[in-house]
């Protein structure tokens, strides 16, 4: 290709062939070239693509304000419901988000209707419920004024697992239900902004997804499984947690049948817990997950709630199908001790940081 | 109430992508707020609402920008976008002086936004004289695709082209034309 080609004449020509990509490297090249020798021509160009970038401009700003009125006066004519996604105008991530909330929002009604009946089923004891509520505590770390500063000054910590490569992890509900930002901490101290994918109050089980295109964690599967069966009486198990800027490891045995206020979903566990270990994970001994700690009796350090694996796995199969999480398991750490098994373990924990 | 939890970045994000959930967490998180301070500074309720969808605006703009970062909360973001707006908005009709709070001076990038968007507004309205004087077809045709966003097959047929190619040469000629009317006018 000559020169002589690029004339000012034929530059609308080009200016097309150029916004329709019909021009290959070659061309755009010498293109430039005679545009940089050209003040003229280069001129006439610049002016083009102004004018086109204003009018681009204007047309996306009108499809805003046409949205923002259109929320306007559904606001204005709709009297507050609890819920409402009036319009699903969304990109595909997040409208995943929306459905994701959706479906929580129905198992969330389901499973607070049981739990009434429950409460009414055992009336007679909801004394001592109510005295079992006020003592159990959240574990859930406020970080007062003497603590560590970060750049990132979380109001409350808790601890969490990850089971997909692109960053879904499990957590406590009541760590991030007052979230107004979510960041996640790796065991190599990287941080991670992430955002609530879906939740069940009820079992207080959120799942929080990594909100960063630069996070991947490699792993073909994970090293553990999500034991569907709970963990009888008397089983040892461990955890790992986040109480403090490290990693921690508590390991116990399952001391109770039955969780908190009776539920037969949790166990009781004789583990030493600390604040900030909300959302850990509890492994038996052969390093599959049995549950998750969600609190413990207030003024003891080793009287541990948690709830069932089983709980995870039913809020997980609750997902709408495009939604899906598609976790893989192994019981790879089946065989290996135990120091092994936190091993392969500790980078799938992650420190859960809210404000 | 159960609702989705979003991060400021997330909404930001959401705004920039026109979507109506971001829009709508904004008007039921924020938007009562601000309309308290403007009716709490003398506004109007009907003038209150106008500057925050003038703060929206400038809000989109901002959020449209490559390096935009929120550097407080949204919700001190957006209300020193409204505070800019309400102040300009009184002294322009009223001529007073007035007591200008601190956080005024908070956000220097939104200074350049609110005056972005004027001269934004200004070119756009350079523009539409210089495509009535283009005349049609090429004014409905350039207004039909940038405006309208109706695509090149659509245009073809209400253009009575023989099919998109001819209707996109016949676009890129418009916008010559209207390049060459606007050169004039800005001569003249």
């Amino acid at each position: 290709m000559e020169n002589y080609f690029f004339k000012e004449k034929n530059l609308l020509s080009w200016y097309e062939d150029y916004k329709e990509k019909r021009i290959s490297a070659q061309q755009r090249k010498e293109l430039f070239d005679f545009l940089n020798q050209n003040t003229k021509a280069k001129d006439a160009w610049n002016e083009m693509e102004q004018l086109e970038n204003i009018l681009m401009k204007k047309s996306k700003e009108n499809a805003f304000i046409k949205n923002l009125q259109e929320v306007t006066a559904a606001s204005k004519t709709k009297k507050k419901k609890s819920i409402s996604f009036p319009y699903l105008k969304w990109s595909s991530v997040a409208a995943a988000i929306l459905l994701i909330g959706l479906s929580s929002l129905i198992t969330w009604t389901i499973s607070n209707k049981t739990q009434k009946e429950t409460t009414h089923q055992y009336l007679q004891l909801r004394k001592d419920v109510e005295n079992i509520k006020k003592s159990q505590y959240n574990i859930v770390k406020s970080f007062n004024n003497k603590e560590r500063k970060t750049a990132w000054e979380s109001k409350f910590t808790g601890s969490g697992f990850n089971i997909h490569p692109e960053g879904y992890i499990i957590t406590n509900y009541h760590v991030v239900e007052e979230a107004n930002e979510i960041m996640v901490e790796n065991f190599q101290g990287e941080y991670y902004s992430a955002y609530i994918a879906a939740f069940e109050a009820a079992a207080d089980i959120a799942i929080l997804k990594i909100n960063d295109s630069s996070f991947y964690q490699d792993f073909k599967t994970l090293p553990f499984k999500l034991e569907k069966t709970a963990s009888k009486l008397a089983e040892p198990i461990f955890s790992l947690g986040y109480p403090l800027e490290n990693i921690i490891y508590h390991e116990g045995y399952v001391s109770g049948e039955l969780g908190y206020a009776n539920n037969t979903n949790a166990y009781l566990l004789e583990i030493t817990s600390d604040p900030g270990q909300s959302g850990a994970p509890v492994f038996n001994k052969e390093g599959n997950l049995v549950g998750m700690i969600t609190g413990k009796m207030e003024n003891t350090s080793g009287k541990t709630y948690a709830i069932h694996t089983e709980n995870i796995l039913n809020l997980l199969n609750s997902l709408p199908e495009e939604n899906a999480i598609i976790y893989k398991e192994s019981a790879k750490l089946k065989n290996l001790d135990r120091s092994q098994q936190v091993q392969e373990l500790r980078s799938f924990i992650y420190s859960i940081k809210v404000k | 109430m159960i609702e989705n939890i979003y991060s400021d970045d997330q909404i930001i994000k959401g705004i920039a992508e026109n979507s109506s959930e971001a829009i709508n967490w904004v008007y039921n998180h924020i938007q009562p707020m601000i309309i308290k301070w403007i009716i709490a500074k003398g506004g109007q309720y009907e003038i209150a609402e106008d500057v925050f969808q003038e703060g929206m605006l400038v809000l989109f703009h901002q959020c449209q920008k490559e390096d935009f970062i929120l550097t407080s909360k949204l919700s001190t973001y957006l209300l020193a976008i409204c505070k800019r707006l309400w102040y300009k908005n009184l002294q322009q009709n009223k001529n007073i002086h007035l007591e200008e709070d601190i956080s005024m001076y908070e956000f220097h990038d939104i200074d350049i936004g609110i005056k972005e968007k004027e001269e934004e507004e200004i070119a756009f309205n350079q523009i539409n004289k210089a495509l009535e004087q283009l005349g049609s077809p090429c004014k409905d045709l350039i207004k039909a695709f940038y405006l309208e966003e109706k695509n090149m097959i659509e245009i073809a047929e209400l253009f009575n082209y023989s099919n998109a190619n001819t209707a996109k040469t016949q676009r890129y000629k418009c916008m010559n034309r209207l390049r060459n009317i606007m050169k004039l006018n800005s001569r003249s």
